[in-house]
């Protein structure tokens, strides 16, 4: 029996629409996320995806419900709880360098134990030659690149990814995906990734859970045994187009 | 292919070295056109002259200009002038800036503070520092207390403004961010909202330089015995256009130097910054 990372329990959230009408965002979800589990969440737009990954954490406080994180529950953001956002966040004002020593020094790691753990994962997400580069000099890739590097080398207990590719162009969305399948494939961790591109759903995944309209529920999870380490040839195998039929299907889109 | 586009940054911050030169050739021409056209003005053999109001006592000549500096300089009144503003304005801006840095800063940052503090701030920014003088010498006299009071008001409340927007401004995404990293309290004012804000914050600190020239020279203009002001005003009273220049000339080249310091340690706390090309 794998260990459970991650447990979302019966997480339903009302918010305030327009005119004051409650709309009910996420009903019912409960899920249970494995350790060094791939999972992502697909589903149409606006059926709560991504107020379910602000949920988990710990942006907002559902309704109903509760999220528990390596038994603990979750009440706040925490670093135990790494988080890349769709939007630029690397901070500008520091170089490559600071910016995934920040979460370091708010560990409260020493210099040269630092120096060595963003060495680890500058040369992981290969950035190596970077390091002392201003987040104005990277390419919106790299930027992405650093923002993982920076979650990962805090080392939290699960990874939150919210569309963090969506602002990218296609070309190197690609490569980006291809990237988070190998820096994944070398350094395991858990994350739950939410993605409304099917593809990137799939290729990534080893379970893709699929959300139905508003308000948003569990509608199907599919388990994805493609061979790892992946790369982008596979979305044209057999296997994977099977998937991916499957996927058109449960969203309704064939 | 990203390799290349870093490449290409670097090509790009070489042009833009090559353009700060072009602006600086361009900025000599033009200051040699300026003292020109004074000269030629000016110039004693001008036959117009006459015809226009272009008098010696009103448009002295540079030869009778130089004469006055170098009297001004035997008398000691020009080094003790340069002096005395630089060490006034000195101590008002370092005094008004920490205030309204600090006052902005915590205005920025607590919601209640901002509200509490706002309409009492706001009127007094509103007013003009120089609308103080009658009151500042009817409290503390004519002294050096009145001159500094009045410039360390003037810059609070310029630069207030840029320090509270500098923080008020900071996108909320970074906060998320340092949040999720862990960061604690002071870590999130050290490493976020300081270096977040002090783009916003030296704009208004380079603006306040402006604005404490503006109010020294008004106030050594209304009583003292040394300063820049205090020579145009011993020009007016003397009826000697050519010293009412020198001071002027003087005011425009300090405030000029000071401006190039504040626009140094601006772009320096600014290079994380992307920056549009001028063409």
């Amino acid at each position: 029996m794998r260990k459970v990372k991650l447990r979302a329990e019966g997480i339903t959230h009302m918010y305030k629409g327009e005119g004051g009408r409650e709309i009910k965002a996420l009903e019912d979800v409960t899920l249970d996320i494995y350790e060094n589990e791939f999972v992502t969440i697909i589903g149409p737009s606006g059926c709560g995806k991504t107020t379910f990954l602000n949920i988990l954490a710990g942006f907002i406080k559902p309704t109903q419900g509760k999220v528990f994180c390596e038994g603990k529950e979750v009440t706040g953001p925490a670093p135990d709880r790494g988080f890349v956002f769709q939007e630029d966040a690397v901070f500008p004002w520091m170089t490559v360098r600071d910016n995934i020593e920040f979460g370091l020094i708010a560990k409260g790691i020493p210099k040269e134990e630092r120096r060595r753990i963003s060495n680890k994962f500058i040369k992981l997400v290969g950035l190596t030659g970077f390091e002392n580069a201003w987040p104005k000099e990277l390419s919106g890739g790299m930027l992405k690149r650093v923002d993982i590097a920076r979650t990962y080398a805090v080392d939290p207990a699960i990874m939150l990814m919210d569309e963090p590719f969506g602002p990218l162009d296609a070309q190197t969305r690609s490569i980006m995906q291809e990237e988070l399948a190998r820096i994944w494939f070398e350094a395991r961790k858990t994350v739950i990734f939410v993605t409304h591109d099917i593809d990137e759903a799939i290729f990534l995944a080893d379970r893709v859970v699929i959300f139905t309209p508003r308000p948003g529920r569990i509608k199907t999870i599919l388990e994805v045994n493609l061979p790892r380490p992946r790369v982008k040839k596979i979305i044209l195998s057999k296997e994977f187009l099977k998937l991916k039929e499957k996927v058109l299907l449960e969203l309704g889109f064939i | 292919m990203e390799k290349l586009k870093f490449k290409f940054i670097t090509i790009k911050s070489k042009l833009f070295k090559s353009i700060a030169s072009v602006s600086f050739r361009y900025g000599l021409i033009g200051l040699g056109c300026f003292f020109g056209i004074y000269g030629i003005l000016s110039f004693p053999l001008l036959p117009i002259r006459k015809q226009l109001v272009l008098r010696p006592e009103f448009l002295p000549f540079y030869t009778e200009i130089i004469e006055k500096i170098d009297f001004l300089i035997k008398v000691g009144l020009l080094q003790k002038s340069i002096e005395e503003s630089l060490f006034r304005i000195s101590q008002g801006y370092v005094i008004g800036a920490l205030i309204g840095c600090s006052l902005g800063f915590i205005m920025g940052l607590y919601r209640r503070i901002e509200y509490f503090l706002d309409p009492p701030v706001t009127i007094i920014r509103y007013v003009p520092a120089l609308a103080w003088v009658p009151l500042f010498i009817l409290w503390f006299g004519i002294g050096e207390l009145t001159k500094v009071l009045l410039i360390v008001l003037g810059v609070m409340s310029v630069t207030l403004v840029g320090a509270y927007h500098g923080v008020r401004d900071i996108p909320d995404i970074y906060f998320k961010a340092a949040k999720v990293l862990g960061a604690n309290t002071k870590m999130l004012l050290l490493k976020v909202v300081f270096p977040a804000a002090l783009p916003q914050t030296f704009a208004g600190l380079r603006l306040a330089i402006g604005t404490a020239w503006m109010i020294i020279v008004a106030a050594e203009i209304i009583a003292s015995k040394a300063g820049l002001g205090y020579i145009l005003l011993a020009g007016r009273n003397f009826a000697q256009a050519s010293i009412i220049f020198i001071g002027i000339a003087l005011i425009g080249l300090l405030a000029f130097i000071t401006d190039r310091i504040g626009r140094v340690a601006y772009m320096y706390v600014t290079r994380w910054m992307k920056r549009g090309l001028e063409v």
